[in-house]
């Protein structure tokens, strides 16, 4: 029985395919090239305390600390943090010079519009049925 | 017979483009190499690619790998040259600072969040640019609010909660696994194609 087990042990392991060529060098491959090492900050902790844009090597901290808010200028906290307005919701008065520009982009817009519009009947101008009776 | 023969040893007219003496890139800190798009930038201009790599790689070694160095690099007559490192780009710094991998991929989509303070920080380094010498902290933080609004950033003015920033976080990042897992199916289905 047990002679049996071994011849059979020993028929099996012959058939199992061997390596008989050197091992691909992807480790070696792979320490040539530079990978991005950069991360992405995830501990929201660190994100509301501090602001994590340390991009030197030296330094373990994340990056200054966020302080309150008396240590920051006035202005800081009187800055326009809403998105572009259209000239529809401006007015000349409240606004002033935000108002003029928006009125300008308008009309530079509307004229670009009108000279392509000029160009692009340009090759009807000369057809038969476009001549006046 | 001899017509074509002329036509064909009668060469194309070579137009020889004059590039300019300078130079602007953002180069990955530690990370230059002669591959594209440095090295046909530099070699254009007639420098030697693996000399300027290995200063570049040399004057940023305090940076930590990857990070994005807007470089400017004035190239003279004689093929010296001035490298000009600057600080990392706005966009790089904010994203740090929200903890964001990848900017916005529709209209009104909000991916991070980020206070007034945080970006009087960054204004802080940024002024630091010889571009920015002598621009007020005022106007840099006017700039990084128009950044922020590229980037899908909600700024604010009170301070963010770490609970209510985690589980947004959380919330983003299922939602960015999605979209690039979309991207993949799309590309995947672009590859299959025979026709």
């Amino acid at each position: 029985m047990l002679r049996s087990t071994l011849s059979t042990v020993s028929r099996t392991t012959s058939l199992i395919p061997r390596r008989l060529y050197a091992p691909p060098k992807a480790a070696a491959a792979a320490a040539g090239v530079k990978v991005d090492k950069s991360f992405v900050e995830e501990d929201a902790v660190k994100l509301a305390t501090h602001v994590c844009i340390n991009a030197y090597t030296q330094g373990d901290e994340p990056g200054p600390k966020i302080l309150p808010d008396s240590e920051y200028p006035e202005w800081l906290f009187k800055l326009d943090l809403r998105a572009p307005r259209d000239l529809e919701d401006l007015d000349a008065e409240k606004d002033g010079w935000l108002y003029w520009r928006a009125l300008r982009k308008r009309q530079v817009e509307q004229n670009q519009r009108i000279q392509k519009l000029k160009t692009k009947f340009l090759h009807l101008q000369n057809s038969p049925s476009m001549k006046k009776n | 017979m001899a017509s074509k023969g002329a036509a064909r040893v009668r060469k194309k007219e070579i137009v020889k483009v004059v590039h300019g003496a300078l130079l602007r890139t953002n180069i990955k800190a530690q990370m230059a190499s002669a591959a594209p798009p440095l090295g046909p930038q530099l070699g254009q201009r007639g420098l030697n690619v693996a000399n300027f790599c290995k200063e570049f790689n040399k004057e940023t070694g305090h940076f930590k790998q990857g990070v994005p160095l807007p470089t400017r690099i004035t190239v003279k007559p004689d093929r010296t040259y001035d490298l000009e490192i600057c600080t990392p780009t706005t966009t790089w710094l904010l994203k740090q600072a929200a903890g964001i991998g990848r900017g916005k991929a529709s209209k009104d989509e909000i991916v991070g969040k980020l206070t007034v303070k945080h970006l009087y920080e960054i204004a802080k380094i940024k002024s630091r640019d010889k571009a920015l010498q002598h621009v007020p902290l005022e106007q840099i933080c006017r700039m990084l609010i128009k950044t922020c609004r590229t980037l899908g950033i909600d700024v604010q003015y009170h301070d963010l909660d770490p609970v209510e920033l985690k589980e947004f976080l959380v919330a983003r990042k299922e939602k960015v696994d999605a979209q690039l897992k979309d991207l993949a199916d799309k590309k995947a289905a672009k590859m299959l194609r025979t026709t």
